[in-house]
């Protein structure tokens, strides 16, 4: 990833390094769907809430773990820049 | 720990579907393209109807679709959503008003069933909605769905509307789980008009199983080229359409029922066979599905070569992704969310637990609306409970572990390769096992099944594991390292028509070739024997037996046909085809292990319709008698069907009763000094095998002086059908000859009953001859006359072939050593209707029998019975 905030760039070296093993990092971009194309399954979603609630010190609601708010980069970044504010 | 990656990462292909759109070149091809969709779906439609596969309604529907499509494509994009919700009413009108007697639509009963339909879905609607408190709109969701329980329940007979409460429930049972939850949780309140469109949507109305389409995946407006979209649709229809053809053939030619598994062999057999039954639901999901990708609406696949699964958890996300995705939504995330500050484990456990606490809770929910009834079954409480404890013992690891390179990726080898083929094979195993148990009577039956695993059995279960692996390599791990090596943009322009659906043209196409009797003719090959078999078949024939409670269901989708009047009603509705009235109630037989298969229970009383069954303590209707013949006693035996057992009628009406009577009184007229007894040995689907058991085990206990044969038309088929169960329960028959009859018309023991008997129909007259030699020889060893008539069943009375059929049948009998009667003109004059009774003789019917017999056992003299009677009325020697 070459674009993005820290936050985005942050939660992308998360799933790159967790997700995404043997992967080039080039192609996972901030639009690229992770919940939708399978990249991300149900205990993966887990792990990722996991991560964003201890690393960015947000709570997130059960109805957040679905593909309007973690389906890509850009809309987690999204989600937890609206969970700071 | 680490886990080997399951499904297959799609970074490179999500990459991919990022990317901008491809664009149609010109107009030309943008309607190549339609036609070709276009195309593939009447190819469908042509094979379904080809194979009677699935009802008369599906078809219609789909034609609705592909008509509907192309107009929906060229609409301006702000009259798609009315013109859909237009065509979905219009298509209920058309499918909810079937009926048997009508080939169009009747509005008698359309109109009032339709308006139910939208009249209690458009409550459900308003209700979910309103501006009010969520626990307000949740009481009155309850209320409204408490009466539609009470009307589906069938206290309260609904006339044409006992169709449509099942097909309600199927509508809004799950989606107004997840719709509300949806509408809650986003705070987003969408238009009713969008809700209707949902609900409403096209294919609901033939629908018995309806995957839990997500509304917020249906209501995202689509960012992928339509005509792709449409080609997506239209392959998912063509492959939904190959696996009911692969369903029609597995059910109906390799399926082995718990009861008939023998060995080892058949255990494997079994277990394979049952957990191909799936491919019933997953076609038809695919057609649903398809058909709202016809409509621009881009929905998931409904399910993902759930057979190459890796895993429990990988198996759970793929065998149905649409129930799987629900469940997480509305159990398993907000459990977990819950519970997550105790801890992530204890979180895991108990929501995992959870969610397949709601999945069991939830089938059996679906049974009540489907079947009208619904009991907690061990095997399926046990089946869900195992498969909810792997899903969390695996849950648990990959929670644990990291995950391993994907196949293609930096990192991922042989070894890997060889794993992830190992876990395939072992939890396609465990699967199939599962399956079993699901579909299984009872725990202690599954249990004493796995006592026949043998050397052989291990052989043939390796042989399928292994096939398996290949499959996991050849469809999965091969093409994804293919796909890493050579990335690619995709296409810049819509394809004329996708690979996949190339390739169900090609397969749609070949089915309906090999259909074609010339065809046949040309390509006659024994491997091609079980399709030729099951595309002999229609569903309305066979779903007819299950529905009617005639036949046994293999399997829980199967089982959810029902005898109840709403869902009957329903079927009628979707089939266009009459059912027959079954019987409800106890069973007055118990199981035998010969070619009666069933007996009457001795000394029972019970009532069967309005008529009661009472039977001595040898099991059969009418007074005590004793193993000894009486002195100055003549008895005659008779043997027969249902019909002469007297099904639905009194005892004291039955034709073998009243010709007891008419012969006492003939007796005592003609001074011969004898009683008579006329002991009925009949009962229902006896066949000319079973009558040679009722002869050798239980007639010539009692030593009769006449055996009295009834012969139907129905003999030949009961026949056929006890010599292929003869092959596949391994009984005893006669002699080989007509094992070597069967063998030469290339009939095996599990050919479809349709195909066996047009198969032998030219070697009708050699089976019956050879079936019924054997009954009038044992009948002679017993020290009895062979006698026998020929009478047509209660249903064939009136028809034009009767005449017919009764000379054949009488010369056949006098071929084979019977002294053959003939009252081909019993039932002459009477209005056939007049003489039926739940498709039996009625006690009319049975009078002119008697009368009949009567007169024709008293005057023949081949009978002698005038010479019988002074013989026996003559006192014994000193």
């Amino acid at each position: 990833m070459t674009d993005g905030s820290s936050i985005e760039q942050e939660v992308a070296a998360y799933i790159l390094q967790e997700f995404l093993p043997g992967e080039d990092p080039s192609e996972l971009t901030r639009t690229t769907p992770l919940i939708s194309a399978g990249i991300i399954d149900s205990i993966a979603t887990l792990k990722l809430v996991n991560f964003l609630e201890n690393t960015f010190s947000i709570s997130l609601a059960a109805h957040e773990t679905d593909v309007d708010h973690l389906d890509t980069i850009e809309r987690i970044g999204q989600l937890v820049e609206a969970k700071r504010a | 720990m680490s886990t080997a990656s399951q499904l297959p990462r799609k970074l490179g292909a999500a990459a991919a579907s990022n990317a901008a759109q491809p664009v149609v070149s010109s107009r030309a091809k943008e309607l190549g393209a339609l036609g070709l969709v276009l195309l593939q779906v009447m190819l469908a439609v042509v094979v379904m109807g080809r194979l009677g596969l699935q009802s008369s309604a599906v078809r219609r529907v789909l034609l609705f679709a592909g008509a509907g499509f192309v107009v929906h494509h060229f609409l301006p994009a702000r009259h798609k959503l009315r013109f859909f919700l237009a065509l979905s009413v219009l298509a209920m009108f058309v499918i909810l008003g079937g009926t048997p007697h009508l080939a169009y639509p009747d509005p008698k009963i359309a109109v009032p069933r339709v308006a139910a339909l939208l009249g209690f879905g458009c409550a459900f609607i308003a209700i979910s909605l309103a501006r009010v408190r969520l626990a307000l709109r949740i009481g009155a969701l309850l209320v409204l769905t408490a009466v539609l329980a009470v009307l589906r329940s069938g206290w309260f007979d609904t006339g044409v509307l006992n169709a449509i409460w099942p097909l309600i429930a199927v509508f809004f049972m799950f989606r107004l789980i997840g719709f509300l939850y949806d509408i809650t949780t986003s705070g987003v309140r969408p238009s009713f008009a969008q809700s209707a469109q949902y609900f409403f949507a096209l294919p609901a109305v033939v629908a018995t199983f309806l995957p839990v389409i997500d509304f917020k995946k249906f209501s995202t407006p689509s960012k992928e080229a339509a005509l792709l979209t449409y080609q997506r649709g239209a392959s998912w229809i063509g492959r939904g359409a190959l696996q009911l053809v692969a369903h029609r053939v597995v059910s109906q030619v390799y399926y082995l029922p718990q009861s008939d598994v023998r060995d080892g062999v058949d255990l494997v057999q079994f277990l394979l066979s049952n957990v191909f039954l799936y491919l019933k639901l997953s076609g038809v999901f695919h057609l649903l599905i398809g058909i709202l990708l016809l409509f621009g609406f881009n929905l998931p696949e409904t399910n993902s070569r759930y057979t190459l699964a890796s895993s429990f958890t990988d198996y759970w996300r793929r065998v149905n992704i649409y129930w799987k995705d629900f469940i997480l939504k509305v159990f398993y995330f907000p459990a977990f969310f819950k519970l997550k500050k105790r801890g992530q484990t204890f979180a895991l456990v108990l929501s995992t637990l959870w969610a397949f606490f709601a999945t069991w809770a939830l089938h059996l929910y679906q049974t009540w609306w489907l079947r009208g009834t619904a009991s907690v079954s061990w095997p399926d409480t046990l089946f869900w409970t195992i498969l909810g404890l792997l899903v969390l013992v695996n849950s648990l690891s990959e929670m644990a572990a990291t995950k391993r390179p994907a196949p293609g990726r930096k990192g991922f080898g042989p070894r890997d390769a060889l794993t992830l083929m190992l876990k395939t094979a072992g939890t396609f195993a465990a699967i199939t096992a599962l399956w079993s148990l699901w579909n299984t009577s009872s725990i202690a039956a599954w249990a004493a099944l796995w006592k026949l695993v043998d050397l052989r059995a291990l052989g043939w279960a390796a042989l399928a594991l292994a096939l398996v692996m290949l499959a996991k390599l050849l469809l999965e791990i091969w093409p994804e390292i293919r796909a890493a090596e050579n990335k690619s943009a995709g296409p810049k322009q819509v394809p004329l028509a996708s690979p996949l659906s190339l390739f169900n043209l090609g397969a749609l196409g070949a089915v309906f070739l090999l259909c074609l009797p010339r065809v046949q003719q040309l390509v006659d090959h024994p491997a091609l024997q079980p399709f030729w078999d099951a595309s002999h078949m229609n569903d309305a024939s066979i779903e007819g037996g299950r529905v009617a409670g005639i036949q046994n269901n293999p399997g829980y989708y199967e089982s959810l046909a029902t005898v109840d009047n709403p869902s009957r009603d329903l079927w009628q509705t979707f089939m266009r085809e009459p059912l027959g009235t079954p019987y409800v109630g106890a069973d007055p037989s118990r199981p035998v292990k010969d070619f009666r298969y069933k007996e009457l229970l001795p000394s029972l009383k019970m009532q069967v319709y309005d008529t009661e069954i009472a039977t001595n303590s040898f099991g059969m209707r009418g007074p005590e008698y004793t193993l000894a013949k009486p002195a100055r006693t003549l008895r005659i035996a008779l043997l027969g069907s249902s019909n002469v057992m007297g099904w639905g009628v009194p005892f004291e009406e039955t034709f073998g009763a009243a010709l007891e009577r008419d012969l006492d009184a003939a007796s005592a007229k003609a001074g011969w000094s004898v009683a008579f007894q006329v002991q009925n040995f009949a009962f229902n689907r006896y066949s000319s095998l079973g009558q040679l058991d009722v002869v050798r085990l239980r007639v010539a206990r009692f030593s009769p002086d006449i055996v009295l044969f009834i012969a139907h038309d129905n003999d030949f088929s009961w026949l056929v059908g006890d010599i292929q169960r003869s092959i596949r329960e391994r009984m005893t028959l006669p002699d080989h000859v007509a094992l070597d009859v069967l063998h030469g018309a290339r009939v095996a023991g599990r050919t479809h009953y349709e195909f066996s008997n047009e198969r032998l129909e030219p070697h009708r007259s050699e089976l019956m001859a050879w079936s019924y030699g054997h009954l009038s020889r044992a009948i002679r060893s017993a020290g009895a006359l062979p006698v026998a008539i020929f009478l047509p069943t209660a249903p064939d009375i009136g028809k034009d072939s009767v005449a017919t059929v009764e000379a054949q049948y009488a010369a056949l009998l006098t071929e084979t050593g019977f002294v053959t009667l003939r009252a081909p003109g019993v039932f002459a004059g009477h209005d056939p209707d007049s003489l039926r009774k739940f498709d039996h003789y009625n006690p009319l019917a049975h009078r002119l029998v008697a009368e009949a017999l009567e007169g024709l056992l008293v005057s023949d003299p081949r009978v002698d019975l005038r010479g019988r009677a002074v013989k026996a009325g003559q006192p014994a020697n000193p």
